[in-house]
């Protein structure tokens, strides 16, 4: 007995020791490599090292010469052949410095890096550096570095480039009216978009390098003087506290920061769009870019705005919310109707008019599965299909997923395995499904589906009623950066229900969304101006009576 | 972080709160009850029942009031006990926190399983009440352990579905009702009708969770006034549903149903809807108030047990899942339908105790003048 103690004890020594291991080698991988290791004076053992440290990769291409042609003054530029811009290094750095276009030089009195620095080389962003790693971490990014024979600096000269997307139409969230431009993968485009649509002194732009391998640029945008300052810094703290090795897209981090793990709905939203983007900024909420994904992550987020889209505030506001009307009913029917069908098929078939339950009951009358089975296959042909339409190429995935839809649901109806009401129910849940302007909103409610049509073939509508109940506990009790999921409704303030479902005109939204606690509360004075403009317009048709 | 909006029951979240706990599932049985016990005078029982309690909740107000931010866990021993001796308090004040502990867990369990009766001779003929219980529990169950505010939003966000019953009951009572089965109302005979307001008083059983949820209020001045409202809206909920009952079926036949508001769905026929019989639906719809009653007396109970036994605020899960049992076992326990009958006087005769313990409690604080501060927060506003 206390062999087998001792055992598992050592043994758990021997685990701790292996996880000590693993934590140091991490630590070690990216820093430890380069540490503080300073810059020589000898341009080769640089060169050397860089090399050695790159493991003499192809795509590096490092560059000897002699400063204004004296063999004695020898420098190295070194940069990525793919991510540099090649016009930069070679027209306004390796040129200059070779001495094409000859300056007279005091060889005696002038410092040669000064001289380099201040005159010879003409790009615009240039800095210098002494610790190896930085340069580096530069190098990595596309810039160019210089060193030349005698000096223990490197100098970085802004050379990044590379060929990325052009600004395209947002696929997801596209719109009838509204602006078309969809953020990009360069981050830098992205902010730029941004910039032009917010000229806000008051925008701020935070920048954090994350993942210690592929050290992303992450920026966080907030309007100062909007958004609540405590909303700020607590995405800032959840920001710092990320430490893995490499970040691709948004999901990355918004796994990390949102408030609860288990979840079927989103806790932050996410948009490709830079006007929606903006939208939300000036709602008080901060906005999280990523370089590398032309999706941007928005915090904090409430359930009711995943039922948004941006085309409601830039249409005629009957036409808005009459839309709006359109998508909760299309909510209620992705989420519930497949469950609604086998509880009535199953449980109360007296409740549904006499006419259509004999007409269901004809239809159902070959077909050998009971209806939850029924539904279940129906519903996951469905998935599989819209799965597929994704991955098949290009202009034939729609085409595919409809006729497959089509074919094999009446396939099915003649083969007497699903009845025509099923196909009726799995018809109108897809379609519905996608009046979500959300991906990530409606990618919940297709996976809340399946639970709910369990339920439903357990227990019928109680069954059903009871779903919705535990969703509406698991709902009030979410939380996104410490405003209330439910908000405006289940916290009820009077003056948020202008924006929920019903939009009312603009001149009417006097205030921003007092759930996100917004410093500036109004977006707009208090009908004052509105009021100004209506009277205007009266003189001027006044003036026009009289004239006339 | 988490503390930026206060978080407390405001008036209107006391009010839906405390409405939904009193109307539970004692509406289905309501308008027979009255028939049995007043005969022609119903209208005036459940008006004067309304009064009698709202005298009551008003008393049991101005208690919850005298110790704002104080549950009775921890002012019931502030009354009964002195400075010196803190444990008298404690000791005296056991007996009443152990019977508040068991009449709730009688609450609860007669709730759910009248529900299941209800449900089980309905529509689920088949299937054995104990599943159809287990199912209400589980679902009772995060409802438990959430956070009064929390529990307060839910109650808020089902308040207007609520409602619905009620609309099917005013269209019923339109379309097949008689105004001449409501008469005669005079003369009033005051001693049938003092005798039907005990029979009549377990339907308003439900507030005296103020005595724990009070403690959760944003602003304990204003709580008077919603209480009121609390009373007032029940009222008028139980004097709809038994004059619509009564206008459709007359005294006589009212007598002998069961649950006359789900014989009413059956008789109404509504063509306009999509659905052809409404009395499942309506059903459905009243699952929500037996809900919202369950899962609010769950609550206090879980909340009560921890702040009398001084645990920390993670145990409430243990708390939840050791008293899940214990109430499924009572409300399995009687064995048909008469045993549950004498359980549900029991209710009565508990609420009546109840309002007795809480008026010896005021008459105590006012006599030995004790009084909480708001200073002294006896909870940990979350």
């Amino acid at each position: 007995m206390v062999m087998d103690m001792k055992k598992s004890f050592r043994f758990r020594g021997a685990k701790e020791k292996k996880k000590k291991a693993l934590e140091q080698q991490f630590a070690k991988k990216i820093e430890d490599k380069v540490g503080d290791r300073l810059i020589s004076r000898e341009i080769a053992e640089n060169v050397e090292y860089i090399k050695k440290l790159l493991g003499e990769s192809g795509d590096l291409v490092t560059r000897e010469f002699y400063i204004l042609q004296d063999p004695e003054k020898k420098a190295t530029v070194i940069y990525f052949d793919e991510l540099s811009e090649k016009q930069v290094t070679q027209n306004f750095v390796i040129r200059p410095l070779m001495g094409w276009n000859r300056v007279d030089f005091d060889k005696e009195e002038s410092d040669l890096w000064e001289m380099s620095f201040h005159t010879l080389v003409q790009a615009g962003e240039v800095k210098v550096e002494t610790e190896m790693s930085k340069a580096v971490e530069c190098l990595l990014s596309g810039d160019t570095i210089l060193f030349i024979q005698g000096y223990a600096k490197v100098m970085i000269i802004g050379s990044r480039g590379w060929s990325g997307r052009g600004v395209g139409e947002p696929r997801a969230e596209a719109v009838v009216r509204g602006p078309r431009e969809g953020l990009n993968e360069t981050l830098l485009f992205s902010l730029g978009m941004i910039r032009r649509r917010l000229k806000d002194p008051d925008l701020r732009v935070k920048m954090y390098t994350m993942g210690k391998r592929t050290k992303t640029l992450v920026s966080l945008l907030y309007v100062e003087g909007i958004v609540r300052p405590e909303i700020v810094e607590e995405v800032e703290n959840r920001l710092r506290r990320i430490d893995i090795d490499g970040v691709l897209e948004t999901n990355y981090i918004e796994e990390f920061i949102r408030d609860q793990t288990w979840t079927p709905f989103p806790l932050l939203q996410n948009t490709e769009r830079p006007d929606v983007v903006v939208a939300h900024l000036l709602e008080g909420k901060v906005a999280i870019l990523v370089d590398g994904t032309p999706h941007a992550l928005i915090a904090p987020a409430v359930f009711t705005q995943f039922y948004y889209s941006p085309e409601d505030y830039y249409q005629a506001f009957e036409i808005a919310s009459f839309l709006r009307l359109i998508r909760v009913i299309s909510f209620f029917i992705a989420l519930s109707l497949p469950s609604l069908y086998i509880a009535f098929v199953s449980f109360h078939p007296e409740m549904i008019p006499s006419k259509l339950q004999l007409a269901m009951a004809a239809g159902r009358a070959t077909v050998p599965f009971a209806s939850i089975i029924e539904a279940l296959l129906m519903e996951l042909s469905v998935e599989i299909l819209r799965e597929a339409s994704i991955r098949l190429p290009g202009p034939i995935g729609p085409t595919i997923g409809i006729v497959g839809a089509l074919v094999i649901g009446d396939a099915a109806v003649t083969a007497g395995l699903v009845s025509p009401a099923m196909v009726i129910v799995v018809g109108l849940t897809t379609i519905s499904s996608y009046a979500n302007p959300s991906y990530s909103g409606a990618i919940s409610v297709r996976l809340i589906r399946f639970p709910l049509m369990i339920l439903a073939a357990i227990f019928g509508l109680y069954g059903i009623m009871l779903g919705f109940m535990f969703l509406l506990l698991h709902l009030v009790q979410l939380r996104s950066f410490g405003v209330p999921y439910l908000a405006p409704y289940a916290p009820l303030n009077p003056s948020d229900l202008k924006d929920t479902l019903i939009r009312v005109p603009w001149p009417w939204m006097n205030r921003r969304p007092s759930f996100f606690y917004p410093k500036d509360e109004r977006r707009q004075p208090k009908e004052s101006q509105h009021d100004s403009l209506e009277k205007g317009r009266q003189t001027k048709n006044k003036k026009g009576e009289e004239t006339q | 972080m988490k503390n930026q909006n206060q978080p407390g029951l405001s008036p209107l979240g006391s009010f839906a709160f405390l409405y939904l706990s009193i109307i539970g599932v004692w509406v289905f049985s309501f308008p027979r009850e009255v028939v049995r016990s007043s005969s022609y005078q119903g209208v005036w029982v459940i008006l004067f029942t309304g009064l009698f309690s709202l005298v009551f909740f008003y008393l049991t107000t101005k208690l919850t009031m005298r110790f704002p931010r104080q549950t009775f866990s921890s002012y019931i021993p502030e009354i009964l006990g002195s400075k010196r001796n803190r444990w008298l308090g404690r000791l005296l004040s056991m007996p009443i926190f152990i019977f508040f502990v068991i009449y709730f867990l009688f609450v609860i369990s007669t709730n759910i399983r009248i529900f299941g009766e209800v449900l089980v001779s309905a529509v689920f003929h088949n299937t054995p009440l104990s599943a159809v219980i287990i199912m209400f529990l589980l679902t009772a169950i995060p409802a438990a352990m959430a956070e009064p505010y929390l529990l307060a939003k839910v109650n808020l966000f089902l308040l207007p579905f609520t409602l619905i019953p009620f609309l099917i009951l005013f269209y019923a009572a339109f379309q097949r009702g008689e105004w001449v089965q409501l008469l005669p109302i005079f003369p009033i005979d005051w001693s049938t009708i003092s005798q039907a307001i005990i029979t009549v008083l377990f339907a308003f059983a439900g507030y005296e969770l103020v005595v724990y949820i009070a403690a959760h209020y944003q602003n304990t001045d204003k709580a008077a006034k919603s209480h009121c409202f609390v009373i007032l809206g029940v009222t008028f909920t139980y004097v709809v549903n038994y004059l619509s009952c009564l206008s459709v079926f007359g005294m006589d036949e009212l007598k002998k149903l069961m649950w006359p508001p789900f014989e009413i769905a059956k008789e109404t026929y509504a063509p306009m809807l999509l659905l052809e019989r409404l009395e499942f639906a309506l059903l459905i719809v009243w699952l929500v108030n037996v809900f919202a009653c369950v899962s609010n007396f769950f609550m206090v109970l879980v909340r009560m047990i921890m702040d009398i036994y001084r645990f920390p605020s993670k145990a409430s899960k243990v708390v939840t899942w050791i008293l899940v049992p214990i109430i499924y076992a009572m409300a399995i326990y009687p064995k048909n339908f008469m045993s549950l009958m004498v359980w549900k006087g029991w209710v009565t005769m508990g609420h009546l105790t109840i309002i007795g313990i809480n008026v010896i409690l005021l008459v105590i604080a006012i006599i030995r003048k004790k009084k909480g501060s708001i200073k002294e927060t006896g909870v940990e506003m979350k």
